[in-house]
């Protein structure tokens, strides 16, 4: 275990990382919340440090792959977004403006392929994927939240494109069954 | 699930699944059946889930642009408050009016000025759209949304408000009853300014919080979809849910205000249940497009066994597959809904009291066929003999000569001008209308509207009311009128007309007077129909008595009610009588009538038709052959008779496994039906059951596959529910799901196919008893051999006392072998399929192809023995 800071391969590998994180939050903002234009505690930039902070913290940076910072950075990206939901329906709880057809615009889509889901529900549900086959859940973040493709995705977690594939459709048909069972 | 290799197998399955459809697809899933139970389930658990999680998780829903603040004319937009397959809602400002407003952005693909101009046009229509519970459209047209065609429709903003199925959760059931009914009044508001909606559904009924019903998206079902004609297309539709899609819809077939009565029906069912009427096994658009015309509604009743029955019939007359026998428009359905809210009769009447009766004339049909089947896939299928349609169409033409006659006669004596002038309307409402070949002869084909010929013979049927005709007039024009109700099945409507003919002509010349004669037989045929039988008998048996008593010779007519009598006889089970009765007739029709006489060419068939049920095949074979040459030779071209004769001596070689003979006059008798009478007449819709039935037989299977579906959706979107022709082709489709390791599927078909036959034909019916017996192979396959034991045992008896050592009883050796394999009774089971193979081998070529069928189908009952865990 290296005490001293990393080395500097790995700090470009980790620049050069964040650079593609932060691309790919900004994707991830437009793709859930359907705006350019995001409250300040969800700009990419401020998502994007908030990753960096969680994985600056980590005693053992140095070691870590650039591959696992990614996964990281997915895992966050989900704990933000999540954190972001609960937030706000509080507060729309507490007396929001009416609307008609109302549904938070941090959407998913539902199972009935109208409306939307629950983030909070598939939240919940991402974690008993986790109990199930941690792997799987990781696809999860990392195709879902993070945005990856299937090639990528392969990388970051080190196993072949097929086993991906499986995984993804394992954890798609999971969740789907998950979410349906949990519906009052 | 927590052994993560297991998951992984699991995962390998699913991936594998995802990628694969039809044929190839079931492959994997037979493939699957070798898996560990273990593992097999948690596959097809998570299978059910696999299309939703594809949505789920699709990375396409989630990629939506930013829309604030983008100006679309004088609108500008705000955020986003709504979603769905259609399209995205935003809330907006008009900034004109300073209002709010809704702003709906739509897929839509204009790519002529002419369509451009059409949905300006609908856009406008909409627009005068003013209701109460319509959402007003302020605006609407074409649009490109970051270059991609798009159509915005500008609506009024109603705050506050929620979708119907939200606020009828908390509401009782009279509340929920008169939110439907103020849907009901704003769609019929439309209808009436030819506006349908076509995709009406809970999220497109907002209610507001003081329960008043704002319906939106009002025509955009139109409006969205290519092309000018008011045809739904497919692809248009389908961006929407399916669920409350109507069967015409789904089939793409042409939509008026009964479309958007069945979506209503549709919601009405699922906030009283809680449920859709009917789901397909896999949640897919494409599933439920298949389905829709297909699956019969849960009873509503068996969810909410507390609710009024009243109640469930409104609600299953509005989602009936036929339109037809819908509610005719959304304001009837309000009517009837707040008729029962105040505790008033409704109109809708429950299917036992009048659809089931409402069924095809049903003498003189001919099993014929039907089913060395399942395994040996000899499902020809039943026919209900033609000829039985043809001599009530005769009947109608004979009642048209004779009122021809008695208008001459009226115009030499009378001097009643008006019963001229009575005749003659009567003629042109009635028997123009009504008559399928009148109308396609002056029409030009069958397409004139059906509910015209109802409503002419209720005209027809006021005129005689109100006007006092002399007995054997009013005894004539009744005897017409309710032949052709009976002729097109309406057998409750006839009666009352058919009584008052045999009374009238009574009153005019006597019971002995040759009219009188001729209306009771008219009147007992009915009762045959309404399966009042003994009545029936009474009436045929005073016939003979009086004849006796005149001394008269054997005519037409006396033999013609021999016939009669005899198939009488064998509905009532009296089997041996019956084959002699008709045995008789037949000899004396053969005797004292021309070759050529119509009425002994139908008393030859009844008798042929009889030995087919009894599986005298090669008997029957040969007079039919004799039948159908003779009407070659006598009859004119279109005559439907030649049809008949040629459509029985087809099912007759089928079952005898003259599977190639069979097939050419089978193509022949089609090309004729659908020319002569359409596509969706019953006669053609059997002939094309009888066809997917043989390209079973002859295992071309995916030949079979798609020509039964597409059948069996068109007979429940044209019979009368309960049609033998409907159990028949899906009794074909069953056979044919089995033999290609379908049983699941096919299980709910064989036993709606029983269903119909018991209630068609009794249980001591051949057909119905070779239904059971597929049934119970179904079972056998599915794991539940014992139920299949019972049911098969209980027809055994039957069969053999009905058919003797013939193939359908070997059918039933062959399903009871299955079950008794299936329960591990081995020895049992080899001595059953032994018989099978005897009684076979009876009756065909050992080197035939029904042989060889029949082995094959013995192996596969054997595989049923093996363990349950390698399967």
């Amino acid at each position: 275990m290296p005490q001293s800071p990393a080395p500097s391969p790995h700090r470009q590998e980790l620049d050069h990382l964040m650079e593609r994180v932060y691309d790919e939050m900004r994707q991830l903002i437009r793709r859930v919340l359907g705006t350019d234009n995001p409250p300040h505690s969800l700009q990419p930039s401020a998502l994007v440090n908030e990753v960096y902070l969680r994985l600056a913290a980590s005693p053992d940076l140095g070691a870590l792959s650039p591959q696992s910072i990614l996964c990281q950075a997915a895992t966050a990206a989900r704990r933000v977004l999540v954190t972001h939901y609960r937030h706000r329906n509080a507060e729309k709880r507490g007396g929001g403006r009416s609307r008609h057809e109302l549904r938070d615009s941090l959407l998913i889509a539902s199972p009935d392929g109208e409306g939307h889901a629950d983030l909070d529900a598939l939240d919940a549900a991402l974690d008993r994927l986790t109990h199930t086959k941690s792997r799987c859940a990781q696809v999860v973040e990392l195709r879902y939240f993070a945005g990856l493709s299937v090639e990528d995705t392969a990388r970051a977690i080190g196993v072949s494109p097929a086993t991906v594939k499986n995984d993804w459709a394992f954890a798609k048909a999971f969740l789907a069954r998950d979410l349906a069972s949990a519906k009052p | 699930m927590s052994d993560p290799d297991r998951v992984s197998i699991v995962a390998a399955w699913l991936s594998r699944l995802a990628d694969a459809q039809g044929p190839a697809r079931d492959a994997i899933l037979l493939e699957l059946k070798s898996a560990p139970p273990s593992i097999h389930d948690e596959v097809i658990s998570l299978a059910a889930h696999a299309p939703v999680g594809q949505r789920l998780l699709d990375p396409e829903r989630l990629a939506p642009r930013s829309m604030i603040g983008r100006r679309i004319g004088r609108f500008v937009l705000g955020a986003e408050i709504g979603r769905g397959g259609m399209g995205r809602v935003f809330e907006g400002l008009d900034t004109e009016l300073r209002r709010p407003v809704a702003v709906k952005i739509t897929r839509w693909h204009a790519s002529t000025p002419a369509e451009v101009q059409r949905l300006r046009h609908e856009g406008l229509v909409q627009a005068r759209l003013q209701h109460p519970g319509i959402a007003t459209v302020i605006e609407a047209g074409p649009w490109f949304d970051d270059g991609e065609p798009s159509a915005y429709v500008v609506s009024e903003l109603i705050p506050s408000a929620v979708r119907l199925d939200q606020h009828a959760r908390h509401a009782d059931d009279p509340a929920k009853l008169r939110l439907i009914v103020q849907v009901a009044q704003a769609v019929h508001h439309a209808h009436l300014r030819h506006v349908l909606h076509c995709d009406l559904k809970p999220a497109n009924v907002l209610v507001d919080p003081d329960g008043r019903v704002k319906v939106i998206d009002f025509g955009l079902g139109r409006l969205t979809e290519t092309g000018t004609s008011a045809r739904s297309t497919i692809t248009g539709q389908v961006l929407g849910t399916p669920h409350y899609m109507s069967p015409e819809q789904a089939l793409g077939a042409p939509l008026d205000v009964r479309s958007d009565v069945y979506s209503l029906g549709v919601m009405l069912y699922e906030i009283l249940a809680g449920d859709l009427p009917f789901r397909p096994d896999v949640d897919t658009p494409s599933a439920w497009l298949h389905s829709i015309p297909l699956l019969p509604p849960v009873p509503l009743r068996q969810r909410r066994p507390d609710l009024p029955s009243d109640a469930a019939t409104i609600v299953h007359m509005a989602i009936q597959k036929d339109p037809a026998l819908r509610y005719q428009s959304a304001q009837e359905l309000a009517d009837d809904i707040e008729r029962y809210l105040r505790a008033e009769p409704i109109r809708a009447r429950p299917p036992t009291a009048f659809y089931r009766a409402t069924k095809f004339v049903r003498r003189n049909r001919v099993l014929v066929a039907s089913l060395a089947a399942l395994f040996l896939s000899l499902v020809a299928g039943i026919v209900v003999s033609q000829s039985a349609l043809a001599r009530a169409r005769r009947a109608e033409a004979q009642q048209a000569k004779a009122l021809q006659a008695e208008q001459a006669a009226l115009v030499q004596v009378s001097t009643l001008f008006e019963s001229v002038n009575f005749t003659k309307t009567f003629m042109e409402r009635v028997l123009s209308e009504a008559d399928p070949f009148v109308r396609a002869r002056l029409m030009g084909g069958l397409d004139a509207p059906e509910p015209t010929v109802k409503d002419a013979l209720a005209n027809a049927s006021r005129l005689i009311d109100g006007w006092n005709l002399a007995p054997a007039v009013e005894a004539s024009l009744r005897s017409t009128i309710g032949n052709i109700l009976r002729a097109r099945g309406d057998f409750d409507a006839a009666e009352p007309h058919l009584r008052a003919a045999l009374a009238q002509s009574t009153r005019a010349e006597g019971r002995d007077g040759d009219q009188s004669l001729r209306a009771a037989v008219d009147f007992a045929a009915l009762l045959t129909d309404l399966r009042r039988l003994d009545e029936a008998l009474a009436i045929l048996a005073q016939n003979h008595r009086l004849r006796a008593a005149r001394g008269l010779a054997p005519t037409a007519d006396s033999i013609g009610e021999r016939s009669l009598r005899a198939n009488i006889l064998d509905a009532l089970g009296r089997q041996d009588e019956a084959l002699s009765g008709a045995r008789e007739a037949a000899s004396l029709a053969a005797r004292t009538l021309k070759p050529t006489d119509r009425a002994r060419l139908q008393t030859l068939n009844d008798y042929a038709a009889m030995l087919g049920r009894r599986w005298r095949l090669a008997e029957a074979a040969t007079i039919f052959e004799d039948l159908a040459r003779t009407a070659d030779a006598s009859l004119p071209d279109l005559d439907p008779d030649r049809l008949a004769y040629s459509s029985n001596l087809a099912a007759c070689n089928a079952s005898l496994d003259r599977l190639d003979e069979s097939l050419r006059i089978r193509q022949i008798v089609l090309a004729r039906q659908r020319a002569i009478l359409g596509e969706t007449h019953p006669d053609t819709l059997l002939s094309m059951g009888n066809l997917g039935g043989l390209y079973v037989a002859l295992e071309r299977f995916d030949d079979a596959e798609r020509l039964l579906r597409n059948t069996i959706a068109a007979m429940r979107l044209h019979l009368v529910p309960g049609h033998p022709a409907l159990a028949s082709a899906a009794l074909n489709l069953a056979s044919m799901l089995m033999q290609t390791d379908r049983a699941c599927d096919a299980e709910p078909l064989a036993r709606e196919a029983a269903s119909i036959l018991a209630d068609f034909g009794g249980t001591r019916d051949p057909d119905y008893l070779q239904a059971v017996a597929i049934l119970a192979d179904c079972l056998a396959r599915l794991h539940r051999p014992a139920e299949g034991l019972v049911l098969v045992q209980h027809t055994m008896h039957d069969i053999e006392s009905v058919c003797g050592p013939t193939p359908p009883l070997a059918q039933h050796f062959l399903s009871r072998a299955a079950c008794r394999f299936a329960l591990g009774q081995i020895p049992g089971a080899e001595a059953d399929a032994e018989h099978a193979r005897d009684i076979m081998l009876a009756a065909f070529d050992p080197s035939s192809s029904i042989i060889r069928r029949t082995d094959h189908a013995i192996a596969d009952a054997r595989a049923l023995a093996l363990p349950t865990s390698s399967r």
